[in-house]
């Protein structure tokens, strides 16, 4: 039953409901992901074997050293990679049976992505960068302006809503990067080193601002480098040389 | 979602402003050629279509075989009209006129020497559409001695009188009345007049050939009725031939076809001897349309090119794009529209340089188009269609190559799509510069075969010989004593006088040489002259003598013939042999007078180098020519110029001294050539000044995306040298590859143009190393600007942010 009202409404279903149940399927779900590339007459492993459970509400930190495998890991969560083998379920869907349209539909309507280096549009003002995701999902006109208007509210951007990427500090651009990546109330937000470019203390206020998101039900996974920033989250993932390890 | 992309896009122009103005400036102007091309040919197409019966007018023209040699012309005979018109009910009406003559029309004071008179039927006006404004359309030419004139004629001679029923006199013989005026003939007519006199005053006057069938002085077309065939009634004309000239033709063992020709494509298709105006060619229309086309494709594989090479920089929001939620197809909707606004941009700056071009165009091509917005309507409607195709044409890889990056690759930071499709780009740069190169070695060997027919030995000394046609026309005095009168002033050297002079064509007639049959006749040009001609012109004798004045004999009884004439005969020793001229006897009765050949002179041109030398008849005559010759010292020119004048005016006062130098004929014979060889040039131009655009954005691109390799190269210690080495390397090669594949191409094509010329060059190996290595240096030079910058640029600079 609950699998037949998170396919008929999956955006409307919160995690409320889903955690008031017992035994509920995890929000992602990887079994066995390895993923390599062909290199020479072998192959270079990214990633082996890995098998993670991601429940909703959860703030995870991805932390290993260079090449270790983070961003990978995180892109064939966020579906914009692929793994070479493995399972990968999403909300109860086998993502790696799905074709590119379906999965793209998935990922549209319940991730936001958050990147070290913003990738702002360039050519789009502060408003029009929050609006384009919501162009993508076609949303309508009037409840389009009003979410952006929202937004820009809520991240307290307002004044630089007419403003250009270029026109912004590295802690203001980030700041509408956050805002464009949960404009569309995305389950699960994904962050790769999203304080990277970033001074201490705009690096702070970031990190509050998605421990604050992750409060009100939305669930997180970053990489980082940094201890400190893996604290706000509830649970820390090593990888080394492609492989989860207990400890680093 | 549709303005967020304008905006999008318009942002990113703005952004970008030297790559936008490349891509604008590039499609517009390839836009604009292709435009003025497209008028060009919709003007070429639209010939002899003002006719409200054009599909059903048909020209009678003629195959002449006599002996060995044939001629198909353009005209047919004057009884051939009124026979075919009572014979056939099909033909619905014919109309007959003769082709150009040159007199003098006065009315009071004002008297000019018009070039386009012709004498017409009167039915002229009713094949042909030439509204009548005032006078009256159905007898208007009926009698001897009226003529129609044209409102530019009105307007010249009686101002804002009103012409009709005043009196033209016409070649200072005769008076004409005028009975009409007609609209001024449109510039898209194979045919043009100014004044139509009657063609009842060839009848009246006893003109000679008007009953004879084998006598081609006369224009000839057909209106034929709605629902016959023309080529049926091809069909019926040897059973007319055989009726009227049967007899004859057998006699002087010749074969006359007729043959019909749609009004309509007389201009593109027709080259007969004695054709009205040069008219144009149809493979002139393909070939500029080509080149239109070419033009267009190199603006549009710059867009490509310079797009797909700063794909980099669209790169990351391709990216984001896709990691918010973007499918393949918006990005590639998004991206196909920039190029749809790019070229919607173009269209107005294409407006711009079409107004600013086709004076230039006219001028360079001879012609006389203009944008009229309201007649010419499809010009702003087929501009934005151009610009909406182009913006597909051009967009439409860069859209499907933008569109396919991956998010995982280009959000990384370090991704150079530059090298992604590097071969594609070569191969349409090399695309581009196969155009370039074929149009340089078009272009030079056009100017080659001008200059060489320029250059070419003539036969004769075509140098400070001035000539003045028609003067029989304009005094009473014999030709003898004028003659005499002008050879006597200073820096005159030889007078002669002849009925024609080189550049001018000459008659045609047939005679029976020694060692043929009477059934054998042979078709030889014929030119009448006094013995001071071969001095005045610096004709060669090769053998035997020149006229004498002092042997009367040799008015009747003697001739020159030239070498070609002598070939053709087969005479070893040509001098002394008899040719026997067929000539009307006194009773109208055809026979044949003998003439002894006295001397032979070496081959000259009558025509243009397009022609064959033909063989030539030259009899002697010293009154009787209507062309007086003068060869002049080439030192105080402009003085034996005044004084020559001074003395016209004292033979023939008030008349005009006209007059012209033979060279400058001769070379204003080649006109059509140079039009073309300047539209190749201009066109050549174009298309390289447009591949230069686009590889000077490329090699900025390149430059800038190599700008990191540059800086490591100069650490290792890579001198500049070494530098612009490493960035030409390519680029050699590149033109080394366009150079092979367009030289076969264009040494067919020129091979082919020319075919046309009975003397001619042929396309040449260094010509094709020539282009390949202009098109290389140019592409150096363009490419060079950005290679020495890179190359000089300091490695701290470029290196720093690593």
């Amino acid at each position: 039953m609950n699998e037949q009202k998170l396919n008929a409404k999956e955006q409307e279903t919160n995690s409320e409901e889903l955690s008031m149940q017992n035994g509920v399927a995890p929000l992602i779900r990887t079994t066995n992901i390895t993923k390599s590339y062909p290199s020479g007459f072998g192959k270079v492993f990214v990633l082996r074997n890995i098998d993670l459970e991601v429940s909703e509400g959860e703030f995870i930190t991805i932390m290993g050293p260079s090449g270790a495998g983070k961003t990978t890991l995180l892109n064939i969560i966020g579906m914009l990679d692929e793994a070479s083998e493995g399972e990968y379920s999403f909300l109860d869907q086998d993502v790696h049976k799905l074709n590119e349209r379906k999965r793209a539909e998935l990922y549209k309507q319940h991730m936001g992505f958050i990147f070290q280096s913003y990738h702002l549009i360039d050519d789009l003002t502060v408003y029009e960068n929050l609006e384009t995701p919501l162009l993508y999902k076609k949303v309508k006109g009037a409840e389009r302006k009003s979410m952006v208007c929202d937004t820009l509210d809520r991240f307290q951007i307002v004044g630089k809503k007419d403003l250009f990427p270029s026109q912004l500090s590295g802690g203001q651009q980030q700041l509408v990067g956050v805002a464009r990546a949960v404009i569309a109330k995305p389950r699960l937000l994904l962050a790769d080193e999203p304080t990277g470019n970033l001074h201490s203390s705009q690096g702070e206020e970031i990190m509050q601002l998605l421990s604050k998101l992750n409060t009100e039900g939305t669930t997180i996974i970053q990489v980082t480098h940094s201890d400190k920033k893996a604290s706000y989250g509830n649970r820390i993932i090593y990888l080394k040389d492609g492989w989860i390890v207990d400890k680093l | 979602m549709f303005w967020s992309y304008v905006k999008v896009s318009l942002r990113n122009m703005i952004r970008q402003k030297g790559y936008s103005l490349i891509n604008v400036v590039g499609l517009a102007v390839g836009m604009a050629c292709c435009m003025l091309i497209m008028l060009w040919v919709a003007n070429e197409l639209s010939f002899d279509n003002f006719h409200e019966n054009a599909d059903r007018i048909y020209r009678l023209s003629h195959h002449l075989t006599i002996g060995g040699s044939e001629r198909r012309g353009a005209s047919g005979s004057a009884p051939m009209a009124p026979a075919i018109l009572q014979q056939y009910p099909e033909v619905v009406n014919a109309a007959r006129f003769t082709g150009e003559n040159r007199m003098l029309v006065q009315y009071q004071e004002k008297a000019f020497y018009e070039e386009g008179i012709r004498y017409a039927d009167n039915s002229i006006f009713e094949v042909f559409t030439f509204p009548m404004i005032k006078g009256d359309v159905e007898s208007a030419l009926k009698a001897p001695y009226s003529v129609v004139i044209t409102q530019e004629i009105a307007r010249k001679y009686f101002a804002d009188e009103d012409p009709v029923g005043k009196t033209l006199r016409i070649d200072d013989q005769r008076d004409f009345t005028v009975t009409g005026v007609v609209r001024d003939v449109p510039q898209n007519s194979h045919f043009s007049f100014d004044l139509l006199c009657s063609f009842q005053t060839l009848y009246a006057q006893e003109r000679e050939g008007l009953d004879v069938w084998g006598w081609f002085g006369y224009y000839t077309y057909l209106l034929l009725d709605q629902k016959s065939d023309w080529k049926e009634l091809e069909e019926k004309f040897p059973a007319l031939i055989e009726t009227h000239m049967g007899a004859t033709l057998q006699r002087v063992g010749a074969s006359v076809e007729l043959f019909l020709q749609p009004v309509s494509s007389i201009h593109l298709h027709s080259k007969l001897q004695g054709e009205l105006t040069a008219g144009g060619d149809i493979g002139y229309i393909y070939l500029f349309s080509g080149i239109a086309a070419f033009i267009l494709m190199i603006a549009c594989i710059n867009f490509v090119n310079l797009s797909t090479a700063r794909s980099a920089t669209r790169a990351k929001e391709v990216g984001v794009r896709k990691t918010l939620g973007a499918g393949r197809g918006k990005l590639m909707r998004q991206f196909l529209g920039e190029t749809v606004i790019y070229g919607l941009l173009s269209v107005l700056v294409t407006l711009i340089l079409l107004e600013l071009g086709l004076p230039l165009f006219n001028s360079i091509a001879g012609s006389q188009l203009d944008v009229n917005y309201v007649k010419t309507w499809w010009v702003v409607p087929g501009l934005v269609c151009l610009a909406l195709a182009v913006g597909v044409a051009a967009g439409s890889y860069p859209a499907f190559f933008l569109s396919s990056f991956r998010p995982v690759n280009v959000l990384k930071g370090d991704f150079m799509a530059g090298a992604v499709n590097l071969r594609f780009r070569n191969l349409l740069v090399v695309t581009q510069f196969v155009i370039s190169i074929a149009l340089i070695i078009g272009t030079i060997t056009i100017y080659q075969q001008i200059a060489f027919m320029k250059d070419k030995e003539l036969g004769f000394d075509k140098e400070q010989v001035l000539v003045t046609p028609d003067v029989g026309d304009v005094t009473q005095q014999s030709i003898r004593s004028i003659k005499e009168e002008l050879s006597g002033l200073a820096g005159v050297v030889h007078v002669a006088a002849s009925n024609t002079v080189p550049g001018r064509g000459a008659m045609m007639t047939n005679f029976v040489p020694e060692g043929f049959s009477e059934d054998e006749s042979q078709l030889m040009r014929i030119v009448t002259f006094d013995h001071d001609f071969v001095a005045t012109l610096g004709l060669e004798l090769v053998a035997g003598r020149n006229f004498s004045s002092d042997l009367a004999t040799d008015v009747e009884e003697s001739a020159i013939i030239n070498e070609m004439a002598a070939r053709e005969f087969g005479w070893e020793d040509p001098v002394g042999k008899i040719i026997r001229r067929r000539v009307l006897g006194e009773a109208g009765e055809p026979q044949l007078t003998p003439t002894k050949v006295i001397g032979v002179v070496k081959d000259f041109h009558l025509n243009s180098l397009h022609a064959e030398i033909e063989p030539l008849y030259m009899a002697y005559a010293t009154d009787d020519l209507n062309t007086i010759s003068v060869r002049v010292m080439p030192d105080n020119l402009r003085e034996t110029v005044r004084l020559l004048e001074n003395k016209w005016k004292q033979i023939a006062p008030g008349h005009l001294f006209d007059y012209y130098f033979l060279d400058q004929s001769f070379d204003g014979m080649y006109g059509a050539e140079e039009r073309l060889g300047h539209m190749a040039l201009s066109f050549s131009l174009l298309a390289i000044f447009l591949g230069c655009m686009g590889l000077f954005g490329l090699s900025a691109c390149t430059a800038e995306q190599r700008t990191k390799e540059i800086g490591i190269r100069k650490v290792l210690g890579a001198s500049v040298p070494n530098i612009l080495k490493l960035l030409s390397k390519k680029m050699v090669l590149l033109m080394m590859i366009a150079a092979a594949i367009a030289a076969p191409v264009a040494y067919y094509a020129l091979t082919r143009w020319l075919q046309d010329f009975a003397y001619r060059i042929s396309v040449g190996w260094h010509t094709i190393v020539l282009a390949a290595i202009l098109a290389l240096l140019i592409a150096l030079a363009t490419e060079g600007y950005h290679a020495v910058r890179a190359a000089l640029t300091n490695p701290v600079e470029t290196l720093r942010y690593e």
